[in-house]
């Protein structure tokens, strides 16, 4: 059964110069357990997507469930990381993670414990006391996730969680959001990814969703196959012929919003398997 | 703690030390006025600082506060402060001795407020972005949106908005505790060094003194700036503030007073907010929100007249108050614009090239920032107002001349009011110029004169242009203050031609509400003439000088 189900979503944004349509008929649905990565262009609209599935935005037209009900605003069953963090600059580490579960009215034992526990998981013991501004930019990502986390939500967002890190960091933190979502212990198992890195996209997810340039629809997917860790196929052939299969997609995605013919999604799929 | 008692010791033997050489029977009071100004400004700062937090709040979350409060409160802001005393205090005089404290106060209160209120609105609209969204996703809304998010980060802006707030009240304290009105002077029951210094210069005509009341205000101001401020500044942003606009300062100077300025001044994010608050102000507003603004203001104004005048302005009143005195100056309307025109521009003159050269020097060599920064501590602590007086007093009798000593002080008082704004700008602006693009011109073999033409002033522009903004609207309220001496004992007030003198002579001598209304009018039609059509444009020309970083 799926647990988000995005259905026909269409948004436009008014500007100074009118109205611009950044979503057109998006429509996909993540099932349980399922690590989904979202690739396209800049300004295809991803990102506004994923804030639509967090609540913090409404579609115009067209729906996202969470199992079954209709996501109207931010509820804790889906929680979200920020690609600059969002954490706030006058609040600890730890009060960073304590404030939401404060929101949900956990009493201050309990949320303090969960903050201690969560901050643990994701390697920043002893970091407790310390202020965002004198973390470097991968330890401020693991408070973003484990605040996200402590909410023990059924659903991940994160929103290019990367892409302000360097490589090497970057890495890391890929490993460890990995493990978090293999984890059987932990409730939170889907996780919807925004990225522009195809690579990353491969290299995490169960399927690549790729979208088009401005405005943003599904031009297809691709599932990767590959088992887990991956790391060790990193230099591998059969990892490159996902990637390029990505890209391919996205190329297509280029020429087909010039003449805006839509593409379906079988055309996709056998695009794929004749490489 | 030994400078707190220091400071406190000192203080206790100068005001001894005053007392028991000056020969006047007010001075044996300086004890008890020393502590109700201080008490009486620190009661306008908390009201202050309540009234631009709940409104700089409303206004920065509510969509509908804002179009109607912010263009509101801003051309409030940008109309000459000293232009209503004399309409608040006509209506607050009716009630009593408690009428002139609470008109005391309202003045105060007119010229503290709106730093902290512009404050407030910056820090909110300066929240990230990332930050904001990140607490509306995990649930922060409403009350507890205020409680996490927008106290905290406004809370270093609130702190360095009440110093300023501070600072000006003390500014103002020597114009609003001397009130003169119909022909009378009018002082709070309660007393206050303002009255005092007043009182020394106007009355006694006794220049030693005056000098030495104004070193003793100052050091209050200065000795308060060094002690308590320091220490709350540094509390409200303990390490976890990442500074907007840091500054290497170290080493300017050993004075204390000097480092703690900086650190109120430069370390943090009230500047460049104020600044960027000023530059947002122009290009943001759309023509709905100033004309409900002006519609506003205009209203308020009808609303003053009718309390003032007891009925809502008839052809009658208004024709009566066109006919009688000083009305008769009115033919000369054009001329006595020109001629409050022309000192302004003369100071700002002056200060621009003085600000400039200062400023770059100050921002790239250490040892001229360690003359000039002690410097614009002692400037900024001066209540320039109380320098009027003196400066008026010591020209006439050089000069001889009366008219001409006034004419002098005038643009005096105005360059040492507005160069502090251009200076401060010029010295950010100059240190926030970044590094690649100075590594740029030395490159390219930029050196001297040419690197200043070339690659400093072009990067400058646009903070030149906000900072002559706030020059020249503090410059509009000094010159309602310095084109008129008042009355003193049994001399006759003296004036220099101009539409502020005529404002002061409506006012203060004849109480013609009518043409004093008038005159506002057309002061703030002037200022808003020149935002419109010098300021907006040449921000929006310089616009794309601005560096990003």
């Amino acid at each position: 059964m799926s647990v988000v189900e995005v259905e026909n979503v269409t948004k436009t944004f008014a500007t100074d110069h009118g109205k611009i349509l950044v979503l057109e008929n998006v429509s996909f649905s993540v099932g349980n357990d399922e690590f989904i990565c979202l690739v396209g262009p800049s300004g295809c609209g991803k990102s506004t997507l994923l804030r639509i599935i967090a609540g913090l935005e409404r579609a115009d037209s067209g729906r996202v469930l969470f199992r079954g009900q209709p996501i109207e605003k931010p509820t804790p069953k889906i929680t979200m990381v920020f690609q600059l963090f969002g954490l706030l600059p006058w609040k600890t580490a730890l009060e960073n993670i304590e404030v939401p579960l404060e929101v949900l009215g956990v009493p201050k034992p309990n949320r303090m414990h969960i903050a201690e526990e969560y901050l643990r998981m994701v390697g920043l013991e002893g970091f407790e006391t310390t202020y965002p501004h004198d973390l470097s930019g991968g330890m401020k990502q693991r408070v973003g996730i484990a605040r996200a986390l402590a909410l023990k939500p059924d659903v991940l967002l994160m929103d290019e969680p990367f892409s302000s890190l360097d490589e090497l960091t970057a890495k890391t933190l890929r490993e460890l959001v990995l493990n978090i979502w293999q984890n059987p212990v932990l409730p939170t198992n889907t996780f919807i990814m925004v990225s522009h890195n195809v690579e990353e996209a491969v290299f995490m997810a169960d399927r690549v969703i790729v979208m088009s340039r401005r405005p943003g629809r599904v031009i297809g997917e691709v599932h990767i196959d590959l088992p887990r860790p991956r790391s060790s196929y990193l230099r591998d052939k059969e990892y490159f012929r996902y990637v390029d299969d990505v890209v391919a997609l996205l190329e297509k995605g280029e020429t087909a919003t010039k003449d805006r013919s839509p593409i379906s999604l079988t055309a996709d799929q056998s695009e794929v398997s004749k490489r | 703690m030994i400078k707190l008692t220091g400071g406190l010791v000192a203080l206790c033997i100068a005001a001894w030390l005053i007392v028991s050489i000056a020969p006047y029977p007010e001075i044996k009071s300086l004890p008890l006025y020393t502590v109700s100004t201080i008490f009486r400004i620190l009661i306008v700062l908390v009201i202050s600082v309540a009234w631009g937090v709940s409104f700089g709040i409303l206004a920065a979350t509510n969509k509908v506060a804002s179009v109607i409060l912010t263009p509101f409160i801003d051309l409030l802001q940008s109309i000459p402060i000293l232009g209503y005393f004399p309409i608040v205090i006509g209506f607050l005089f009716a009630i009593g001795p408690l009428g002139i404290e609470l008109a005391v106060m309202v003045l105060l209160f007119t010229s503290m407020a709106w730093a902290i209120f512009f404050g407030v609105l910056g820090a909110i609209r300066g929240i990230p972005a990332n930050v904001a969204e990140s607490s509306r996703s995990f649930g922060l809304t409403g009350w507890r949106y205020i409680r996490h998010v927008i106290l905290p980060a406004i809370t270093p802006t609130v702190v360095s908005g009440a110093n300023l707030a501070w600072c000006d009240g003390w500014f103002f304290v020597i114009a609003a505790e001397w009130i003169q009105y119909q022909g009378s002077v009018y002082t709070p029951p309660s007393g206050g060094l303002g009255f005092l210094l007043a009182k020394a210069a106007y009355d006694y005509k006794d220049m030693s003194l005056a000098v030495i009341l104004l070193a003793y205000i100052t050091f209050i101001v200065v000795y308060f700036n060094a002690l308590t401020w320091h220490r709350l500044m540094e509390r409200a942003s303990t390490g976890t503030y990442k500074p907007v606009l840091r500054m290497d300062l170290s080493g300017v100077g050993k004075l204390g007073i000097a480092k703690a300025t900086n650190w109120l001044h430069f370390g943090r994010l009230h500047w460049p907010k104020s600044f960027s608050i000023v530059s947002q102000r122009l290009r943001k507003y759309t023509h709905v929100e100033r004309t409900t603004a002006i519609f506003l203001v205009f209203l308020s104004t009808v609303f003053v007249l009718y309390i003032v005048l007891g009925h809502f302005p008839t052809i009658a009143t208004i024709s009566e108050g066109l006919s009688s005195p000083p009305s008769e100056e009115l033919v000369k309307l054009p001329i006595l614009i020109v001629f409050t025109m022309g000192r302004l521009f003369l100071a700002y003159g002056i200060s621009l090239v003085a600000a400039i050269g200062m400023g770059v020097l100050a921002a790239e060599h250490k040892r001229f920032a360690t003359v000039f920064f002690p410097l614009y501590d002692i400037g900024q602590g001066v209540p320039i107002l109380a320098l009027f007086p003196v400066i008026s007093l010591g020209l006439t009798g050089f000069l001889g001349n009366q008219g001409l000593a006034l004419e002098l002080t005038c643009i005096i008082m105005l360059v040492l009011d507005m160069i502090w704004y251009m200076f401060l700008n010029v010295v950010s602006a100059v240190k926030n110029i970044p590094s690649e693009i100075n590594e740029v011109g030395q490159l390219l073999g930029f050196r001297g004169l040419k690197r200043i033409t070339h690659i400093v002033v072009p990067s400058i522009l646009p903070a030149i242009v906000t900072g002559s903004i706030l020059s020249w609207g503090t410059g509009w309220n000094t010159i309602i203050f310095a084109e008129y001496l008042p009355s003193t004992g049994s001399a006759k007030p003296v004036s220099i031609p101009g539409i502020g003198s005529l404002l002061d002579k409506a006012g203060y001598e004849y109480g013609n509400t009518v043409v004093l209304v008038l005159m506002l009018g057309i002061i703030s039609v002037l200022v808003l003439l020149m935002e419109a059509f010098v300021w907006r444009r040449l921000l929006r020309k310089f616009e794309k000088y601005h560096v990003e970083v």
